[in-house]
């Protein structure tokens, strides 16, 4: 791991730590997701350092970032796979396929991305506010908290953080 | 994967892993022209980005070091930004080029 990989690894366990405090303590849908956002940025940004080249500074990553994992040579794919909880690349291969809607819906729910509709910073539509994120229920929540992919996916970011040094 | 780097046989694969894993890619821009030999470019034309997504390559770090090191560069384009670089009003990164491209699409 190079000293910008740690960096962004650093802020991205952070990120993941407050997700986890504000979960506990009952906090707004937005909130949550806010955080569980930045941070599956933050992850992506690190590992994308491994080139050595700066990553774009658009909020858009963390697809990119399952993509770019799953192109790791087959050798490296099997402990990444074992790290990442699944017993066999195939089985993260087929994860990573059912998982992009979601992983989509996360990634562009950043404001910048989120071309004025729902996102979890200010309320929306900017010209003619309608809807407060702190208020709204987000779909993408309910699927992450209350569906089994979804909960997934949450697992499976913390192991991904959580063991960055593993793969990165 | 190829058991050597040979730079057609290898983009293949990466562009058959990334329309296989995921559904937003419509279709892959294989650029080898002007490219040094151990690079693969692709123009990954992607319905589930938002415009606003940077005109940016990502080297998507999957080969460092070794006897078949090699650089994967992917630029991701919304449907409507390809249009718009093949109608040559967006232009590529600086030295990549269409000419010569191979198109690898969803069968």
């Amino acid at each position: 791991m190079n000293n910008a990989q740690h960096l962004w690894w650093e802020q991205s366990k952070s990120e993941l730590a407050l997700f986890v405090q504000l979960r506990k303590a009952g906090a707004a849908q937005c909130h949550l997701l806010h955080y569980l956002q930045m941070a599956t940025e933050k992850l992506s940004k690190a590992y994308v350092w491994r080139s050595g080249k700066a990553p774009p500074k658009s909020h858009t990553g963390f697809v990119r970032f399952l993509k770019a994992l799953l192109d790791r040579r087959p050798a490296e794919l099997g402990f990444i796979s074992r790290a990442l909880g699944f017993a066999r690349p195939e089985d993260l291969e087929r994860w990573v396929s059912r998982v992009q809607p979601l992983a989509y819906a996360l990634q562009n729910i950043a404001p910048a991305e989120a071309q004025n509709g729902a996102n979890p910073e200010y309320p929306w539509p900017h010209e003619a506010p309608a809807h407060c994120p702190a208020t709204h229920v987000f779909p993408l929540w309910v699927s992450l908290a209350d569906e089994g992919q979804g909960r997934k996916l949450i697992l499976f970011i913390e192991k991904a953080i959580l063991r960055f040094d593993v793969y990165a | 994967m190829p058991s050597t780097f040979d730079r057609d046989a290898m983009a293949k694969w990466y562009a058959g892993r990334h329309l296989g894993t995921d559904s937003g890619v419509e279709e892959i821009h294989f650029l080898p022209r002007e490219s040094p030999p151990t690079e693969i470019r692709f123009v990954e034309i992607n319905r589930l980005i938002p415009e606003t997504t940077d005109l940016e390559p990502i080297d998507f770090g999957v080969d460092i070091g070794g006897s078949d090191a090699h650089t994967l560069l992917v630029l991701d384009v919304t449907p409507a930004q390809w249009e718009a670089i093949r109608a040559g009003r967006l232009p590529l990164p600086s030295g990549w080029t269409l000419d010569g491209s191979e198109t690898i699409g969803r069968r």
